[in-house]
């Protein structure tokens, strides 16, 4: 199961419904897919995928099902309208066994990220396999995206990509693109490319979903040599910490 | 702490009447100890085990694999219907703790609030 998490430094640029663009652009590939929602404190993948029972199955949770997309959120198991009013620690436990303790059988599993680098994304990221990173061109959302790419480096998780959010208006009317943000961050300094750009559109807002998600460049990235090697150097250094915490 | 003891007497002496209502959830936990713990506000407890398909006092001395913590307010709550379970575990109210990682326990949260909610629906249709 290949684990991608999608993630980004700040609230609100389109997190959910980039990853689940993304999940559902992946089975219609196809591909067996999984995703979680693991924003414990702001659930909200289930108001695009709607409320599905979250079953326990010895012991283990098993996904709900949309379509072919088998899917589990936090917000399946606590009070809909209540704050969750967990511990740290606990959120990094209950994130932990969302991931750990349900019966994914899947081929990918996209993971939405909370905002920031707080207890879960802390706990989690070391698990995923790849990141894609979402972003906005607004000068608050830069510092929060260059915390969160190098929240993955630190953790040797290769990037993906960039996917750009609200690059502009779209006009309804005519289809001009409106400038709504004067910045645009390409982040070129670390050498990660784009890998889609979408512009504010109503429709978008109305559907929850992207329905051209650019699933192939999202899987060509996958093999792009610098991907390749920091997954063979991260799979390398965890054989050899395993090995020394088994004590060869 | 003197009316919650009360209280449980009560209710443990008429779980006879809702038994075969409520044995397909009890039966879940079969051969399995879990404890829940009711905390006065005085800060003495009492300890409940759901054991060999029944709800009996706990002496404390069992190896349970789920810990169950709640104040009185909270279980006063919860018997009446102004908190579910899920509320109460959600807000904090209540906690369930996996005794063998020392962790709250996700999965065990699903089922009770589940079963609770079930239960609840039952009662509503048998009173």
């Amino acid at each position: 199961m290949k684990k991608v998490a999608v993630l980004s430094g700040k609230g609100g640029v389109g997190k959910t419904t980039m990853a689940a663009s993304l999940a559902k652009a992946l089975v219609s590939r196809g591909f067996k897919t999984g995703f979680l929602d693991s924003d414990l404190t702001g659930p909200n993948a289930l108001d695009i995928f709607g409320g599905g029972e979250l079953v326990v199955v010895d012991d283990c949770f098993e996904p709900s099902d949309l379509a072919g997309l088998r899917y589990v959120s936090i917000a399946q198991i606590v009070s809909r309208d209540e704050p969750v009013l967990w511990s740290g620690e606990d959120f990094k436990s209950a994130a932990v066994q969302l991931l750990e303790r349900t019966r994914w059988d899947v081929e990918y599993l996209v993971v939405d990220f909370p905002p920031g680098t707080g207890a879960e994304p802390q706990v989690l990221l070391p698990m995923m396999d790849y990141a894609v990173i979402v972003t906005i061109p607004s000068h608050l959302s830069e510092s929060n995206v260059r915390r969160t790419i190098n929240m993955c480096r630190e953790h040797g998780i290769p990037i993906l990509g960039l996917v750009k959010n609200m690059v502009g208006l779209s006009c309804p009317k005519c289809g001009t693109l409106i400038t709504v943000f004067p910045e645009d961050h390409s982040f070129g300094e670390y050498g990660i490319p784009t890998l889609a750009e979408f512009p504010l559109d109503p429709q978008v807002a109305k559907e929850k979903l992207i329905n051209d998600f650019p699933i192939d460049r999202f899987l060509e990235a996958m093999d792009h040599p610098v991907v390749l090697k920091r997954r063979r150097i991260r799979r390398s250094l965890l054989k050899s910490l395993r090995n020394l915490l088994k004590g060869g | 702490m003197g009316y919650i003891k009360r209280i449980l007497d009560k209710l443990l002496s008429i779980q006879e009447r809702f038994y075969p209502e409520a044995k397909p959830y009890i039966m879940q936990g079969e051969g399995l100890v879990s404890l829940l713990r009711v905390v006065g506000l005085d800060g003495e407890t009492l300890l409940l085990k759901c054991e060999g398909g029944r709800i009996r006092y706990a002496s404390g001395d069992e190896n349970p694999i789920h810990i169950f913590k709640v104040s009185e307010d909270t279980f006063l709550d919860i018997l009446s219907g102004d908190e579910s379970l899920r509320q109460a575990i959600t807000l904090n109210h209540m906690t369930i703790e996996n005794t063998r990682t020392g962790q709250i326990d996700l999965v065990e949260m699903q089922k009770w609030s589940r079963a609770f909610e079930e239960l609840r629906g039952l009662l509503k249709v048998m009173i």
